[in-house]
């Protein structure tokens, strides 16, 4: 694969990424804070345990 | 959670993280320090969703003897310094280096602890806001300033947490403070990158 499209690809994956940031702050800030959480811990705690 | 003056209020369910993290601080609290805490752990706590191995905090300047009395008392509860012996960490911070705590025979998670030094710290530590978390108060960073050292720290990832703490709270935000502390910290372009993100 030639560097260049290593390039566009990595971009397109910076901007989903954004995209999914943005998706998840509309979630938090649309949703109680207990339901948010429980998703989240469980990124969170899977780290620590 | 309710964003309201310096006051954060929030009734998520805490994680292993968050309970670590208050346990931490009560340490601080106990000893009549004052405390901020700043980057990563920031976002976290507001919701963002990834995990990490420290968490930065900024103290008052000590003196030695302060520093040796807080060492002791974290010894007592259960702490070491992962990255400096007992006697060097007075000069460690005193050379604007940071020293990392952690659980007795544990690596992760730590705290990243150090004296604030510059303009940015101490700003941070003046203004800090207030998050009331499960009945227990934590210091966290102005959000305005969080925003724009993260733009300024210019990883992805620190992007990514600005993008989360900027879409959640760009309706109670002070943009001309954002705005002003962007152009100040060279980060004016990255600033609207994240409104057109």
């Amino acid at each position: 694969m030639k560097l260049e499209n290593l390039e566009k690809k990595k971009e397109i994956n910076k901007k989903q990424r954004r995209k999914f940031v943005k998706l998840w702050a509309k979630y938090v800030k649309e949703h109680s804070d207990k339901e948010w959480s429980k998703q989240q811990n469980v990124i969170i705690d899977s780290q620590l345990k | 959670m309710k964003y309201e003056g310096n006051v954060l209020k929030t009734d998520k369910e805490l994680s292993l993280l968050d309970k670590k993290v208050i346990e931490f601080t009560e340490v601080l609290d106990d000893s009549n320090l004052k405390y901020v805490l700043v980057s990563g752990y920031i976002a976290i706590l507001l919701g963002r969703s990834r995990g990490t191995e420290d968490v930065d905090v900024i103290i008052e300047e000590l003196e030695q003897k302060e520093t040796e009395k807080l060492v002791e008392r974290l010894t007592e509860e259960g702490y070491w310094c992962i990255n400096s012996s007992k006697n060097e960490i007075f000069d460690m911070l005193k050379d604007e280096l940071a020293v990392r705590f952690a659980e007795k025979d544990k690596i992760i998670p730590n705290f990243e602890v150090r004296f604030a030094q510059d303009e940015f710290e101490k700003q941070a530590l003046d203004n800090k806001i207030m998050v009331e978390i499960d009945s227990n108060p934590l210091y966290i960073s102005p959000l305005e300033l969080q925003i724009a050292y993260k733009l300024y720290l210019g990883s992805e990832k620190d992007f990514e947490d600005a993008l989360h703490i900027y879409e959640l709270f760009k309706d109670e935000l002070d943009m001309e403070k954002v705005e002003k502390l962007c152009i100040r910290l060279d980060v004016g372009v990255k600033l609207n990158e994240i409104r057109e993100s």
